[in-house]
């Protein structure tokens, strides 16, 4: 079978990508700590806070930049759901996840760098990144401001309010973690999209290709 | 002559310090700190002065001679009666206005209220200090006049309780408005007087003319012109060597109006006589003065506080304390103001050879009560309230002069906001606070969220976080001893408080909100005190008197036939510490029933919980509470578990009282061993401590979602590889 390799991710988003997938594996980590030191106790309480609270800043500004980018590129696109087709196109990869992928069937979506992103992705993302994590962000904010700002902090319900969304986000960005790294296994081989995410490039089976490869292999 | 130069050098304040005790004075200190031949060539100076009789001169306090004078303004040298501070003092200090401001005089008696009418107290209560509010402790209620029954009258609350008591006041007045001692007596059951009084009824009671008899338990009339009254005493805080014993004996044996007298037995001036005191006229002056360096008259030191207050000890010797009631901050608070290492003392304290700091850093540093405790007046400390000044001023510099704060120095002192004090609540918070003495934030750049934990928690939460000394724990009035006392336990000690022997273990505070000046609440540490006692029931519900306690409960020197039966529940003939407690309805009932069989009407149990605030006891720096995981973690010493106490009698829980601002922010329960324990609940207390707190079905619901995810995973991924296996041996 033919390869054509096409580029996917920029150098920039790949670093945004990595960064952030570091960031939030790091913060799972120090929020247990945090969270149940007694159990989770990997650095001492303060250096969990601090390493947290700093980390938490990164992931803040490497959203901001990752906005920037993608808006002033127009690959904010990418991750808008196009309401034309969408639900057929939805149900198409559920099928192929729940039938065709167990049969080796063709993946549904035909991958190119303008069109990455499948129906699902899309909506998970739109879910990730425009719900939990400026929630999972503002709660950390105004926990972590609770010196500077009381009174902001009261006004939302106190810091009891704050960690019971914090800490319910925080599972969900767990659970999404594990399917994420999941499904990145349903690739043409189970390394391809991790490959791509490293590299910027994929190997897609020629007929698939639905955009200038920049390079063909046999 | 000489001898009397003699004992003016021995008490010269400038090198003897404190009270009855060593050298500890700060000029003591330093001179102590000078080198050797400095001492030598300043004490063959004195040596040639005192030949010229100079060194008598220079070294004289700045106070001068004292004429004693009587009540009627005699010279008491010549009179023979006893002193009256007020009238001596008054030559040169207006005593009226001193008495007139000072709530240590007046304990309550001058903010009374009606009984029942104030919610933040008890119904029995009718003011806020010793005078009228009840106190399970010292247990005999203190009858306002026109009561129904006589309990504790005047004349024997000045006896019993007159020991931590600065005189004047209501030892003076009573209940009324007139001195006790010009009125005349009057019958029990006979119009109170025409004076003021707490209680409507003016035909009841009379506690300032009768007293209890404790034999008949009839009342009977009180001589207050035998005994005199109690002035405000003040040689008790103002002498260098107040003889405190000998003024407790003449208080306690109703011979109050010696009372000034005996405070003055150890300068020398005064010795017993048959019938009180008489005067050495020989250690007057050639004036009948009695010289200023024998009274060694000074500014009160912490060792004059702690006559009432609890133990005080600047001495060099290893520290014994008294672990008794006497020493009242001590036994309610486990608190101890000393400078001394506590691994020098003398008790067996469990670990004491690492316990090297002091038991209170402000002693070290050679602070005093006054220091923050000062008289509001004094020019020295004057504290204008804010709320009274332009906003504009930053500074108030009016202020007295010397010469007129020691003609009226207000003996109202800066106070704070304890939990079980109430008196004078229109003084609380004219205190210097801790953040007024020391910037808090120089010295905490290592405590994250700084402002938060200063928000949240007191500074005695991490500074107090141990007291070395036991405390008392419960009392249990339900049930007397033979003797007529309540039992009592202590905790932080593990056998008899009377045992030398015995393991000091201290205790660690239980950590509450308490409600602060500014309105919020914050953790501070707290010593819990229950208590269980017979409340008479009615319309006018009032403790057991003990007298009935005793008649119900006692056959002489034993317990009532019924009683035994019911309390001998081996049948040994004895009744067993193990034994003596109302842990059965059986017991209960029979006590009910021998109560109701003396007359008490509808007796039942009533329990309260008294916080008492640790707010001294404050160790240096390093042994404060700093590592983050004491409070963030599932152990946290914020939720730590607090015997409250280990026997609840009649099974009855107690309640917190009213109006300590106190929140009891968790749940008393009771544990597999029958005792009843606290379990402090942060989120009860409002606060969510990382490590500590959970939200459980946040929890339950997030390890949900991720466990499916998980299992979803791991099966979809399973199928694919079996899915993967049957297409490769297919194809092959």
């Amino acid at each position: 079978m033919k390869y054509v390799r096409m580029q996917l991710y920029s150098l920039y988003e790949r670093i945004w990508h990595w960064v952030q997938a570091l960031a939030i594996l790091l913060l799972i980590l120090t929020g247990l700590c945090i969270h149940d030191p007694d159990r989770f106790l990997v650095f001492s309480f303060q250096t969990a806070v601090t390493v947290h609270n700093v980390l938490g800043f990164i992931v803040l500004g490497n959203a901001i930049f990752g906005m920037f980018y993608y808006l002033s590129t127009g690959t904010i696109r990418q991750y808008l759901p196009q309401p034309r087709g969408y639900l057929v196109l939805a149900v198409r990869q559920v099928m192929y996840y729940t039938g065709g992928i167990f049969r080796n069937e063709p993946h549904p979506l035909e991958k190119s760098a303008e069109h990455r992103l499948n129906p699902l992705q899309q909506a998970t993302y739109l879910g990730i990144l425009n719900v939990l994590l400026p929630i999972q962000v503002l709660t950390g904010i105004l926990m972590w401001s609770g010196q500077k700002w009381p009174e902001a902090v009261l006004s939302v319900g106190g810091v009891q309010t704050l960690s019971m969304i914090h800490g319910l986000c925080a599972w969900l960005f767990a659970g999404f973690v594990i399917a994420h790294v999941y499904l990145t296994t349903t690739g043409h081989t189970p390394w391809t999209n991790l490959k791509a995410m490293i590299f910027g490039y994929e190997d897609v089976p020629a007929k698939h290709a639905a955009s200038t490869p920049i390079e063909t292999t046999d | 002559m000489m001898r009397s130069t003699a004992q003016k050098m021995k008490v010269i304040p400038i090198s003897s310090g404190e009270p009855g005790g060593e050298p500890n004075g700060l000029p003591g200190r330093l001179l102590a700190h000078r080198s050797g031949w400095l001492a030598v060539l300043l004490a063959g100076l004195f040596w040639l002065l005192a030949g010229t009789g100079m060194a008598v001169e220079r070294r004289t306090p700045l106070h001068p001679p004292v004429p004693l004078l009587d009540a009627a303004g005699r010279n008491v040298v010549e009179s023979a009666a006893p002193v009256s501070t007020v009238t001596t003092c008054a030559a040169c200090h207006n005593t009226q206005y001193i008495t007139d401001h000072s709530y240590h005089a007046w304990v309550g008696r001058n903010e009374r209220f009606k009984t029942g009418t104030d919610p933040e107290f008890r119904v029995w209560d009718y003011s806020p200090g010793t005078f009228g509010r009840w106190d399970p402790i010292s247990y005999r209620y203190l009858t306002p006049p026109g009561d129904t029954r006589l309990d504790l009258s005047t004349a024997e609350w000045i006896q019993s309780r007159g020991w931590r008591h600065a005189g004047g006041g209501p030892a003076v007045i009573g209940h009324g408005l007139r001195p006790l001692d010009q009125r005349e007596p009057a019958a029990e059951g006979q119009a109170v007087s025409e004076d003021q009084t707490a209680s409507e009824n003016q035909t009841g009671a009379n506690p300032d003319a009768r007293i209890l008899d404790a034999e008949s338990g009839e009342s009977k009339s009180w001589d207050w012109k035998a005994s005199g009254t109690v002035e405000m005493n003040c040689f008790l805080c103002h002498l260098e060597k107040p003889a405190n014993e000998a003024r407790k004996k003449e208080l306690t044996a109703g011979h109050f109006a010696w009372a000034s007298t005996a405070t003055l037995s150890e300068t020398g001036l005064v010795e017993p006589a048959t019938e009180g005191w008489k005067y050495r006229s020989d250690a007057f002056t050639d004036k009948g003065e009695a010289p200023a360096a024998l009274l060694g008259l000074r500014a009160p030191t912490s060792q004059h506080c702690g006559q009432c207050h609890g133990q005080v000890y600047f001495g060099q010797e290893p520290m014994q304390p008294e672990l008794d009631l006497k020493q009242w901050s001590t036994a309610t608070k486990g608190q101890v103001f000393s400078p001394q290492r506590i691994s020098m003392s003398g008790m067996n304290i469990r670990g004491k050879e690492d316990l090297t700091r002091p038991w209170d850093v402000h002693a070290e540093v050679m602070l005093e009560c006054r220091n923050c405790h000062f008289s509001l007046n004094d020019p020295a400390t004057f504290n204008p309230s804010t709320g009274d000044q332009p906003r504009h001023l930053t500074f108030e510099p009016r202020r007295l002069a010397t010469s007129e704060f020691l003609l009226g120095p207000n003996h109202q002192f800066a106070k704070g906001a304890a939990a079980q004090g109430r008196v004078a609540r229109n003084l609380e918070g004219t205190m210097r606070q801790c953040d007024q003495c020391h910037d808090a934030d120089a010295v905490h750049a290592w405590l994250p969220y700084r402002d938060l934990h200063f928000a949240q928690l007191s500074c005695e939460s991490c500074h107090v976080a141990k007291a070395y000394a036991p405390a008392l724990q419960q009392i249990d009035w339900t049930l007397i001893d033979p003797q007529g006392n309540p039992n009592t336990q202590w905790r932080g000690i593990d056998g008899k408080l009377t045992d030398p022997t015995a393991e000091v273990l201290g205790f660690q505070p239980v950590l509450l909100p308490h409600k602060n000046l500014d309105g919020r609440e914050r953790l501070t540490p707290f010593n819990l005190v229950a208590s269980w006692y017979w409340l008479e029931g009615g319309k006018t519900p009032r403790p057991v008197r003990l007298l009935d306690l005793k008649g119900a409960l006692l056959d002489g020197d034993q317990y009532h036939a019924s009683i035994l039966q019911v309390l001998d529940t081996d049948h040994d003939g004895q009744v067993q510490p193990s034994e003596r407690c109302l842990d059965t309805q059986a017991k209960v009932d029979a006590v009910r029933q021998r109560l109701e069989a003396v007359g008490v009407k509808q007796p039942h149990i009533v329990s309260e919980l008294q916080p008492y605030g640790l707010h001294h006891g404050v160790g240096p720096a390093d042994s404060a509470t700093r590592q983050c995981n004491t409070c963030h973690r599932s152990e946290s010493r914020l939720g730590q578990l607090f015997l409250v106490a280990t026997q609840i009698p009649g099974g009855v829980i107690p309640e917190l009282v009213h109006g300590s601002g106190v929140s009891l922010a968790g749940q008393l329960t009771v544990d597999e061993d029958q005792q009843l324990v606290l379990q402090p609940s942060t989120q009860q207390a409002g606060l969510y401590v990382f490590g500590h707190d959970h939200w459980p079905l946040v929890n339950t619901l997030g390890a949900l979602a991720f466990g499916l995810t998980l299992l979803g995973v791991l099966g979809h991924g399973l199928l694919r590889v079996v899915a993967a296996r049957k297409q490769g041996s297919s194809n092959t």
